[in-house]
């Protein structure tokens, strides 16, 4: 087993400011959030290898702007914005390329997820994931990130832009629509 | 579980069923460095001594400009602070007023009436 650098942001972030130990730091960087940021587009993509794709453009916008962070939000934060836009522009690619609007939710995601050979979910597990999927884009990020991801609202807030109040809504309203997906679909 | 969670939620657990393939992570991270491009870090310059400095001299030199300036203007003294000027007050006081004892004087020009009563002036500061 592999053994773990010691990561302390405060020092990454210092070395990332730097030409000779930048790449360095990044790759501690990429060591310490890979797996996170990986479970975090997938529940948005779905697909393992569609995953692997947006997580690794993820990283390399992050390492190509990387003179452009400058340390004033945290360093995760940062990432998963970067991770959200990535995800939502692959997620409107896949649309335009199976001729789907724009403005219908994500459910053709999940259409393949049964013979995804990296899923082994029950049939409870697809039909979650369906429910999931008819969420607006919002919706889903907030309902992955509190349900999943177990974030704390105010670190939603701080990535999403948008206040704790308005976060808890939109929670609260994903998880009523989840309940009825799950009674209309009995 | 979170109380905020539905009992449907409670029912299916955490796990969505995703898979990776063996040994993904380490895997992927490895790749991945391989594969960055070359990038070009702006690197602050480290503030010299003078820089960290400079302020402080700036705003005392500015003080020691006003204080300079407050002298050579007398900008904040008063005019009755001073024996010279509250002499000279008296001149002009006694200079406005019917001159009795100059009346001898006529012949004295101006000049000469103020240096009198400057004198006369400098007496009854005494």
């Amino acid at each position: 087993m592999a053994t773990r650098l010691k990561y302390d942001e405060e020092e990454i972030i210092n070395q990332l400011h730097q030409q000779a130990t930048c790449r360095t730091a990044f790759g501690k960087v990429i060591e310490h959030y890979s797996e996170q940021l990986y479970w975090h587009i997938r529940r948005m993509v779905i697909d393992h290898d569609d995953t692997n794709d947006v997580l690794q453009n993820t990283f390399i916008k992050a390492w190509t702007n990387i003179d452009n962070f400058r340390g004033d939000a945290k360093l995760s934060t940062w990432l998963y914005k970067i991770a959200i836009n990535e995800s939502i522009t692959f997620i409107n690619k896949k649309k335009v390329q199976n001729n789907i609007s724009l403005d219908d939710d994500d459910s053709f995601l999940v259409n393949s997820l049964e013979a995804d050979r990296y899923f082994d979910g029950d049939e409870a597990q697809i039909r979650l994931q369906k429910a999931i999927a008819t969420l607006p884009e919002k919706q889903r990020l907030v309902f992955n990130m509190r349900y999943y991801d177990e974030m704390k609202y105010e670190e939603m807030s701080e990535i999403l832009g948008t206040s704790v109040g308005a976060l808890k809504a939109s929670y609260h309203h994903a998880l009523k629509k989840i309940e009825t997906f799950f009674e209309n679909n009995d | 579980m979170k109380k905020e969670d539905s009992k449907i939620l409670e029912k299916l657990g955490k796990d969505p069923g995703f898979k990776v393939p063996d040994n993904y992570f380490n895997d992927f991270n490895s790749k991945l460095m391989e594969s960055l491009p070359e990038v070009k870090i702006t690197e602050e310059e480290k503030p010299t001594l003078w820089i960290k400095v400079r302020p402080f001299v700036y705003m005392a030199a500015m003080f020691a400009g006003i204080w300079l300036m407050m002298n050579i203007f007398n900008i904040g003294q008063k005019a009755t602070g001073r024996p010279e000027a509250k002499i000279k007050e008296n001149v002009i006081k006694n200079d406005n007023q019917p001159k009795t004892g100059l009346q001898d004087n006529a012949i004295m020009n101006y000049e000469d009436s103020v240096n009198a009563n400057l004198e006369k002036a400098k007496s009854i500061a005494k």
